[in-house]
């Protein structure tokens, strides 16, 4: 720009309106979808050992057993059951964890978890739908 | 001794296998072929392939459900392994622990010998004196006929001729007592010293015999230990082998988890990826931008402005 005596010139360049229109639209569907909050799965996450793998490490005690060594007599006991996801998929969820840290965090630490959870929106039922079971099940 | 007394009594009546002898009858029930173990015994009726009793003739299709082949399972091939392993041991032990009888002779010094004499001597000896009496008497007879006949009877003569008679009786008696007790004592002497022998050789020969059955045991206890290895590792293998197949099962099942969890967060983040989309557009587009250009004007634009007006009226 230029000034003084001669006085001055001044050049703007301007953004094409539907160019604005566009941004705009993108950051309100940004702000939607950040209402929708961590998506979680409740789904498999590891695959469950199969029966050769139970048979497997069954022999295996047993054949300590027979030797006198010390071997459980169910190599599966105090291990967690295995899901049924259908198509022949047994496996074990993260899901029933993730809903115990977060019911957990929910017990020790209300105002945080609720400041998370204002941060979207309410797909019903609350924040964390299992946290109510979960409280539940914690006593 | 008392290890070697156990061991004869296990010769004897055959080792106590204790619980290996299951075993050993499963084995020499498979050798004949008479073997059946529990989940056999129920379908030793079943068919097998080419056996079956009712099967459709060659070529004609089977109705009804077709003859399925059972294996036949046998023992545990590790509790198999351990109760051999235990066995061996145990036998290692025994043939380890033996120790020969401790030979000891015995002597003709030690042997009562009365049970080897004759019962019989005696009365032999006594038949034996009474026929020399008896011909001693004659003797004497004939001694007294003699000196009768020659008109000396009772007289000095036939005095001496009696003595001399009874003299010859009584040496031969004595002769012939110590003969006959000799060779008595001889021949108890002589089974004595046989049985003996016997004996010596009969004690030699069972710790022959029990170091033979040692020796056998422990080359049994040594097959056995073998047999235990290899069920060891036929064990393992099979173990080996049937883990690793679970494991590539369970590995091909985690494949399909992680491909589920892959397509499932692609899904969950397509709303966040979708934002990308205009932004990834607008970068890539050429649009113009509208350049506006506004003037400030200053004094001398005012005077020029102003003279322009003066000069043009």
């Amino acid at each position: 720009m230029s000034g003084g005596k001669g006085g001055s010139t001044t050049q703007t360049a301007s953004i094409p309106q539907w160019v604005q229109d566009e941004s705009k639209a993108n950051v309100q569907r940004a702000n939607e979808i950040a209402q929708l909050g961590p998506i979680r799965n409740y789904g498999p996450s590891v695959a469950a050992f199969n029966d050769n793998q139970i048979s497997s490490f069954q022999n295996n005690a047993d054949l300590a057993s027979a030797f006198g060594m010390n071997a459980p007599a169910d190599v599966m006991a105090n291990m967690p059951t295995a899901q049924d996801y259908g198509g022949g998929v047994m496996a074990y969820g993260a899901a029933p964890l993730v809903d115990q840290q977060l019911a957990t965090l929910q017990l020790n630490d209300p105002n945080q978890a609720s400041a998370i959870a204002k941060q979207f929106m309410d797909p019903g039922g609350g924040l964390f739908p299992a946290i109510q079971s979960q409280q539940k099940r914690l006593g | 001794m008392a290890n070697g007394g156990a061991f004869n009594s296990a010769i004897n009546s055959g080792v106590n296998m204790g619980a290996f002898q299951p075993l050993l009858n499963v084995g020499a029930q498979m050798a004949n072929g008479t073997y059946q173990p529990q989940a056999a015994a129920s379908m030793a009726s079943a068919s097998l392939p080419g056996t079956a009793p009712n099967a459709p003739p060659p070529g004609v299709a089977p109705t009804g459900t077709a003859p399925m082949y059972q294996p036949v399972t046998g023992p545990n091939v590790g509790q198999t392994s351990a109760n051999t392993y235990n066995t061996a041991v145990g036998a290692t032990a025994q043939g380890m622990g033996f120790t020969p009888n401790q030979v000891t002779p015995n002597t003709v010094a030690g042997t009562n010998m009365q049970q080897y004499q004759n019962p019989f001597q005696q009365q032999v000896i006594d038949t034996s004196l009474a026929d020399m009496n008896r011909a001693n008497q004659m003797a004497l007879n004939n001694v007294g006929a003699q000196a009768q006949g020659a008109g000396a009877f009772g007289g000095s003569r036939q005095g001496v001729a009696e003595a001399e008679t009874n003299r010859n009786f009584a040496n031969q008696a004595a002769q012939m007592t110590a003969g006959l007790n000799q060779a008595g004592y001889q021949n108890a002497q002589n089974m004595a010293q046989f049985d003996i022998g016997n004996n010596f050789a009969a004690q030699n020969q069972n710790n022959a015999n029990n170091f033979a059955a040692t020796q056998n045991m422990m080359g049994g206890a040594n097959q056995l230990a073998n047999l235990s290895q290899q069920g060891f590792d036929y064990s393992n293998r099979i173990n080996e082998n049937m883990l690793n197949t679970g494991n590539a099962q369970q590995n091909l099942i985690q494949q399909i988890i992680n491909s589920a969890n892959g397509q499932y967060g692609d899904i969950a983040q397509y709303p966040q990826n979708m934002l990308n989309l205009p932004v990834a557009a607008l970068g890539g587009a050429q649009f113009p931008t509208t350049t506006t250009n506004a003037k400030q004007p200053g004094l001398f634009d005012y005077l020029t402005m102003a003279t322009t007006s003066m000069g043009g009226r």
